[in-house]
């Protein structure tokens, strides 16, 4: 590689650099890390295109559509790359119970606890995560849930559990009988797991066999 | 990772025989993981309901997950729903929905 290149390379990833884990940047961020220098330099020229023209149609939303077509390239570009696990199959339980009879439960990955239980190992201190499950009961004082997880932007969460844990709309959907009802007892994870050998095999099947004895009859699961 | 491991743990639900639907934004990794069911959002990381405190946001999300949960036909149903993050009228697809019922 010659020193110009070099030179080149770095002053793409210093323009393209972006805000550590945040939501707004967690997937244009792709293009600084994941894409060669010609679709670094076609993504800025475009971006200043979409800029101009934008500004003279007085309309964002053709260059706010560009940002999102760009996001969608680097988001595959990544989950090309991402580690996935080997998989048999697809278990399949058909729903047996009309919705709005059924009993339901929600289920995150999204770090929750409650003020009281001990907390997740967000890295742990070989760096696996943990496949660990907390039980948060449906009644819980909302001023009581914290959360641990150190790889999405907890911002909005502690705004608002509900964008991660939708727990107050699953009682809302209750109350208006589009649910048959929510389960007292939902659970959560932290997602950030590196033996899903361990999640897949223990705890995974833990809740489930908890949800099944509960008498749950349909899950909703949000990840993040 | 969160993607990788909600489909592992609704794969573990489903496997107890309780039916699943896994609301996520990485397609990518529901690909290589196979939840059963999968209402796959375009919003970002940490974000599956949307906005905080944008409460229709939130009950438009979970209602077409339910709708997946409902309507999904085979194992590995992948739906990508397709509400442009704060470029839409929560409020308004929800008055909608609520006159078409």
């Amino acid at each position: 590689m010659t020193e110009q290149s070099t030179d080149v390379k770095a002053l793409l990833a210093q323009i393209l650099r972006t805000p550590a884990n945040t939501a707004a940047f967690s997937f244009i961020r792709y293009v600084g890390t994941h894409m060669n220098e010609e679709q670094q330099a076609e993504f800025l020229n475009g971006l200043l295109q979409k800029s101009v023209e934008s500004r003279e149609a007085g309309d964002a939303s053709a260059l706010w559509d560009y940002l999102e077509v760009w996001e969608e390239r680097g988001r595959a570009l990544a989950g090309a790359r991402a580690r996935g696990v080997e998989v048999e199959g697809i278990p399949w339980s058909p729903v047996a119970t009309p919705l709005n009879e059924a009993k339901f439960a929600l289920i995150t990955t999204g770090g929750v606890y409650v003020e009281g239980q001990e907390p997740y190992e967000t890295d742990g201190p070989e760096g696996l995560g943990d496949w660990s499950w907390r039980a948060i009961p449906k009644d819980v004082p909302r001023d009581d849930l914290r959360l641990a997880h150190l790889h999405y932007d907890l911002s909005g969460p502690r705004e608002d559990i509900n964008c991660v844990f939708p727990l107050d709309r699953m009682v809302e959907l209750e109350q208006d009988g589009v649910i048959g009802s929510l389960a007292s007892t939902n659970y959560s994870f932290m997602g950030y797991i590196q033996r899903p050998d361990l999640l897949s095999a223990e705890t995974a099947p833990q809740v489930a066999k908890r949800l099944k004895a509960d008498g749950v009859q349909a899950v909703v699961l949000t990840s993040t | 990772m969160c993607n990788r491991s909600g489909g592992l743990i609704a794969r573990a639900i489903e496997a107890e025989g309780i039916p699943t639907v896994l609301v996520m934004m990485y397609k990518e990794m529901a690909e290589k993981v196979h939840p059963p069911r999968v209402a796959h959002v375009r919003f970002p990381f940490g974000r599956p309901m949307g906005e905080p405190n944008n409460a229709d946001q939130h009950r438009v999300i979970l209602e077409d997950a339910l709708s997946v949960l409902e309507t999904a036909g085979e194992p590995g149903t992948v739906v990508s729903l397709p509400y442009r993050w704060r470029r839409e009228d929560y409020k308004r697809i929800r008055a909608e929905r609520a006159v078409n019922k």
